[in-house]
């Protein structure tokens, strides 16, 4: 996308201009979307975005820039602008330019740039619409979308580094209102993975609509939730989010760092109960939040975050590594050019135990099974989270009883870590965007269902 | 050529093409520049300078609609983003409502108010950012500040369509903020605040300190109150808050899809008569003022619940067409999005309630909610959000509260309130409006 001449002419610029290192992130991004709404064809959009992001270091000062254009000249110039207040006498020399081709291990088979397959995603859109209306006639509006993007990336530093890579993704996303009365429910799913549109021979347009349409039904008529602190069964998939936001975000060293984490030096100490064994993947096949390589070029990995309830890793960019020591993990990422890269998860998720989820509502007398979660926040700097219950029952004197209403689950990272006390065999994941300093992100949260045996629940009742 | 003359050539292409081709369209093209910079232990952390541009059309072509948009102004990038919309348009639906209307509208919001000459210097605006950091850690109890900043932006807007409508906008924004992270005896607090302002000298830097830190500070100690309900009063960013994330209820677009709970509760009460709100198109220092919506039409004023009942939802062209409404020239659709509708200035009109009447007895101010993204579903009108504030009795603040929830149904709690001051409040942001609002009871989950 970009001549490697320009890039190195750049980059000695901006090394000439005294910074320690320089790094072109050059990003083409293709996008399509496709919006059903009472059965019909409610909106078609497309885009092609193009930028490059330029990223000097000064010590540990990150100036960061963009720009649509790739002309060397504008490029230099925001180069100049950039070191403008911190120009020095040389003192890094820039490597020669090496093209590395990482293996792709996230195969595409039915790319945007080939064909955006409007045909059939419609006709997808409109089976998981009749199967959704026909669960119920409580069942007032269906609204589904079909997101496909290819976004290529191309990066080169100042250490010789030069390599690119495509990332192929397809998320679908279906709502279903359910109305009786006056009242009103909504159901959520919004499955998604790094690949193409073949993804949709993954995955059953009508169970998709069933499963919305069931969810919103379940609501209709359900209880408030009741209020206060009691023990939790938080399902399995999504419900991954309790560990992305009580602890993933602050085991970031864009949080670690500025000592910004209430772990921030706790590494090799017990942070969890010793049930609990966490990971950041950023390898596994296909994964929504999966990359070959992370948005500094560097090939990504599997990272250890807690081994029996012991802090064992931090996730490190390359700015968070030369701050904090640690090593980086292949973490660093951005939503596009627009945004300097900073240390974010990618599939993150508790391993599987092996207690079975009879086992956990059966040790509760009174409680919430929270069985799909919808999403959260952290506030890094205490621990404090929250995150929202989308579908959820009560658990009277050992089992399932009804369904509840809407409710927030919030606590401490430090204090649930330790809360939880038992993890189920059935692990599954569920994709998500993630919002932080470098933008939104695709990532995966994971769990097997497990029980927090105290935390706060905030319900109507 | 300059920024705008190159926009400008872009649009002309994109217009002359698509007309080419017997179809209709109007063309968003924008472009700004934006410098911010952030601290961290007394050095700039982060120093960012950046330029960009969009050019987005949406095209009607045999009544089918649809949006592309390109980043660059080649030729050939406007050529293939034309193509992909008349491609993408042969998929959509019929309909006979969405229509390029706006005829011959020619409006440039020409206001010194917004676009204001910035000859400050970039040293000036380093000192700023420093200093923002430095007042946090240099008050009592060792805080640090891990978050601060400092930004600018300079932008330009122009709507054009195949009936002859050319607007253009171009405005200068400012901000700051800083957040303070307090520890003592193991307990943690972290609370910030920000200022904006379309000039330098009107942000209030000092501002952002105090109120963070004072507020970190007074709910360092806090504790979760005993579950129950409570009357509470929501502070005026937390009100914003709560209310942007019930958009929903007054947008003619959720009214067309059927998901606004609102689409047939036109002339009807739908809050309390102490409540009235209008949508404002301009309050002097607001920082959502446009002369024109997105479509073109001259921005104005709405009154949208009036005594607690509900007088218009906000509507474009499209969606007045399609339920027979007026048009509120709300239209809003960025150069990447489709069309929509949002407000500019939120403002809840002041009641008569004096402040000692509001605040008597005993009740809990929520200064922050968290997961209000998550934790609202608009259709339903159910929420549950993390909070924190304080515990007061006869307006005073008697015990600061932290890891509590609070739950309802929001067009409940629009009908039960208790009493509305008679002071206008400013949110930080500058866009929403409201005295203080005393609510019957929520559902407080504690200890």
């Amino acid at each position: 996308m970009l001549n490697s001449a320009t890039a190195k002419a750049v980059i000695d610029h901006a090394l000439f201009m005294g910074a320690d290192f320089a790094e072109l992130f050059v990003e083409h991004h293709q996008n399509s979307s496709v919006q059903l709404v009472s059965g019909e064809v409610d909106k078609v959009n497309s885009g092609i975005d193009f930028g490059i992001g330029i990223r000097l270091f000064f010590g540990h000062k990150i100036l960061y820039g963009y720009t649509n254009s790739s002309d060397e000249q504008e490029l230099k110039r925001v180069t100049a602008l950039l070191a403008a207040k911190d120009q020095r006498d040389q003192i890094a020399q820039a490597g020669a330019l090496n093209l590395n081709k990482f293996q792709d291990h996230h195969p595409c088979m039915q790319a945007l740039s080939q064909s955006a397959n409007l045909d059939a995603k419609i006709a997808f859109l409109r089976k998981a619409d009749a199967a959704a209306r026909k669960e119920s006639d409580k069942i007032v509006q269906y609204m589904g979308s079909v997101l496909q993007r290819e976004q290529r990336v191309e990066i080169f530093n100042s250490e010789g580094l030069h390599t690119h890579d495509t990332r192929h993704y397809t998320r679908f996303a279906g709502n279903a209102v359910a109305q009786e009365g006056n009242e009103q429910a909504t159901g959520f799913e919004a499955p998604g993975a790094l690949t193409g549109w073949e993804l949709n021979e993954q995955l059953d347009a009508e169970a998709l609509g069933q499963q919305v349409a069931r969810q919103a039904l379940v609501k209709l008529n359900a209880d408030a939730c009741p209020s206060g602190e009691m023990p939790v069964v938080i399902g399995n998939g999504f419900g991954g989010v309790i560990f992305h936001e009580a602890c993933g975000h602050l085991l970031e060293t864009t949080s670690v760092a500025k000592q910004a984490s209430v772990f921030h030096d706790q590494m090799g100490e017990v942070i969890a109960n010793p049930v609990v064994s966490a990971v950041d993947d950023g390898t596994l096949d296909n994964k929504w939040g999966s990359i070959n390589i992370d948005d500094e070029g560097m090939e990504t990995r599997k990272t250890q975050l807690i081994k029996d309830g012991v802090l064992t890793n931090f996730m490190a960019d390359k700015m968070g590594a030369l701050k904090t020591g640690f090593e980086r993990t292949g973490s660093g990422r951005r939503e596009s050019y627009k945004y300097a890269p900073a240390s974010r998860m990618r599939n993150t998720f508790i391993e599987a135990g092996n207690s079975s989820l009879e086992d956990m509502v059966s040790s509760i007398e009174r409680g919430v099974y929270a069985k799909k979660m919808g999403g959260g926040s952290v506030q890094p700097g205490t621990g404090e989270f929250n995150f929202a219950v989308q579908e959820a029952y009560l658990i009277e004197n050992g089992k399932i009883s009804k369904p509840l209403k809407t409710a927030t689950l919030i606590s401490t990272g430090p204090k649930v870590l330790k809360e939880i006390s038992m993890i189920g065999a059935d692990l599954d994941f569920a994709a998500g965007m993630c919002g932080s300093v470098s933008g939104s992100v695709p990532t995966t949260v994971g769990q097997a269902a497990l029980k927090v045996d105290k935390i706060t629940v905030g319900g109507g009742n | 050529m300059s920024e705008q003359a190159k926009l400008q050539k872009a649009i002309e292409h994109v217009l002359n093409s698509v007309q080419g081709q017997g179809a209709e369209a109007d063309v968003i093209a924008s472009g700004s520049n934006s410098f911010s910079l952030k601290a961290n232990k007394g050095e700039l952390d982060e120093y960012k300078v950046t330029s960009g541009q969009v050019i987005g059309v949406r095209v009607i072509k045999d009544q089918r609609v649809a949006t592309s948009y390109s980043e660059s102004l080649e030729p050939a990038s406007l050529d293939l983003m034309i193509k992909n919309a008349l491609e993408s348009a042969r998929f959509a639906k019929v309909d006979e409502h969405q229509q390029i209307s706006c005829l011959n509208s020619k409006i440039s919001t020409d206001m010194d108010e917004i676009h204001q000459p910035d000859s400050v210097s970039v040293d000036e605006k380093i000192a700023l950012a420093l200093s923002l950091e430095q007042g946090v850690v240099n008050k009592p109890f060792e805080p640090s500040s891990p978050y601060n900043g400092y930004g600018e932006s300079e932008s330009q807007l122009l709507i054009a369509n195949t009936q002859g409508s050319f607007c253009e906008h171009k405005e200068r924004s400012f901000s700051c903020y800083a957040y303070t992270l307090l520890e003592k005896d193991g307990k943690q607090s972290m609370d910030g605040a920000s200022s904006c302002g379309r000039s330098f000298s009107e942000l209030k830097p000092q501002f952002c300190i105090d109120h963070g830190y004072d507020l970190a500070n007074d709910l360092l100690e806090g504790e979760p109150v005993a579950t129950g309900s409570y009357s509470v009063i929501f502070e005026v960013d937390a009100l914003s808050s709560l209310l942007g994330a019930f958009g929903l209820c007054f947008s003619g677009v959720g009214a067309m899809k059927g998901v606004n709970p609102w689409r047939e509760k036109l002339g009807q009460q739908v809050a309390s008569p102490l409540f009235s709100i209008t949508d404002k198109a301009y309050v002097e220092g607001g920082m959502n003022i446009c002369a024109f919506d997105s479509e073109g039409y001259a921005a104005r004023d709405n009154q949208l619940i009036e005594k607690g009942q509900l007088q218009t939802l906000l509507h474009n062209s499209h969606t007045a067409k399609s339920l027979e409404a007026e048009n509120t020239a709300s239209a809003s659709r960025g150069a990447k999005s489709s069309l929509d509708v949002a407000p500019r200035h939120k403002v809840i009109a002041v009641g008569s309630s004096s402040h000692a009447e509001v605040t008597g007895g005993e009740y809990l101010e929520l200064v922050d909610l968290a997961g209000v993204h998550s934790g609202a579903d608009a259709i339903s009108g159910d929420f549950s959000f993390g909070a924190s504030g304080f515990l007061c009795r006869d307006g005073k603040r008697v015990q600061p509260v932290r890891g509590i929830t609070v739950a309802g149904n929001f067009y409940k709690m629009l009908n039960e309130i208790d009493a509305m001051g008679s002071v206008l409040e400013t949110s930080q942001s500058r866009n929403f409006y409201a005295p203080v609002i005393r609510f019957s009871r929520l559902s407080i989950g504690g200890k």
